[in-house]
């Protein structure tokens, strides 16, 4: 992989004890999506475009465009995240555990380490993580 | 988006984001800051003037001194940008276990 290709990403990982099936239903029905994440024209076709779609605010206009690129029947599901001029990938893939729950994960991929639309994000990036544990988080309340 | 750019330009350098960082304790003239930085008067004011027009500090005048301060507004891009996604997956997932717990199986 070479400097030009790297790309930053969130991994979270979440223990259910749901079944795959009834956690993709959440993933995937407009319906319980508009209740716990946004609402949503979404169909599950590959290709499919659709958004999700928020209450605007100052710096946002409350839109994230997105397209379906994969699905796995209560396995995994990749669309396109378009938001706030950051063009990224969210994945989620659901596993079954011992239990009969599910183990979620989520990884939003593709932030830029710099160049591209935000060439200051990995220099910032590392600015805030140095501020972080000092005075920022105090500061950080005050904004509001 | 130009208001995002100048705060990301202006943290990205080391020494503004050593300025900035100092700012947070507290209010301070060029002359304060300028033994701290290893780095000579007009360029901590020229630091200044990057955080300034990046809306990250603002400038009070007393006499012919200016004294600078963390304006805590001006992170609010930095905060939508960098600690967004993180912090709204948190609250989101957490809204999922709640719904899967009240939903029918």
């Amino acid at each position: 992989m070479n400097a030009k290709t790297q790309t930053r990403s969130i991994k979270m990982e979440f223990q259910l004890p749901h079944a795959p099936a009834k956690v993709w239903r959440a993933l995937t029905e407009p319906d319980l999506l508009a209740k716990w994440l946004m609402t949503t024209n979404i169909r599950l076709a590959v290709g499919h475009s659709f958004t999700f779609n928020r209450s605007p605010t100052e710096e946002w206009d409350g839109v994230v465009s997105c397209e379906v690129k994969e699905i796995e029947l209560h396995k995994r599901l990749r669309y396109s995240w378009a938001a706030l001029g950051l063009d990224t990938i969210i994945t989620w893939t659901l596993a079954s555990t011992e239990n009969g729950g599910t183990l979620l994960s989520l990884e939003q991929s593709g932030f830029p380490p710099d160049g591209g639309k935000l060439p200051f994000f990995e220099g910032a990036r590392m600015g805030w993580q140095q501020m972080a544990g000092q005075r920022l988080p105090e500061v950080l309340t005050q904004v509001g | 988006m130009d208001r995002e750019n100048a705060v990301f330009r202006a943290l990205a350098d080391p020494s503004r984001r050593a300025i900035f960082e100092r700012l947070t304790h507290g209010e301070a003239a060029v002359r304060d800051l300028t033994p701290r930085f290893d780095i000579s008067q007009p360029a901590v004011s020229q630091h200044l003037a990057v955080l300034k027009d990046a809306g990250l500090v603002t400038e009070r005048r007393e006499g012919r001194l200016a004294y600078y301060r963390v304006e805590p507004r001006g992170l609010r891009p930095l905060v939508t940008w960098i600690t967004h996604y993180q912090a709204f997956w948190v609250d989101r997932l957490d809204r999922l276990q709640t719904l899967l717990d009240e939903m029918d199986e």
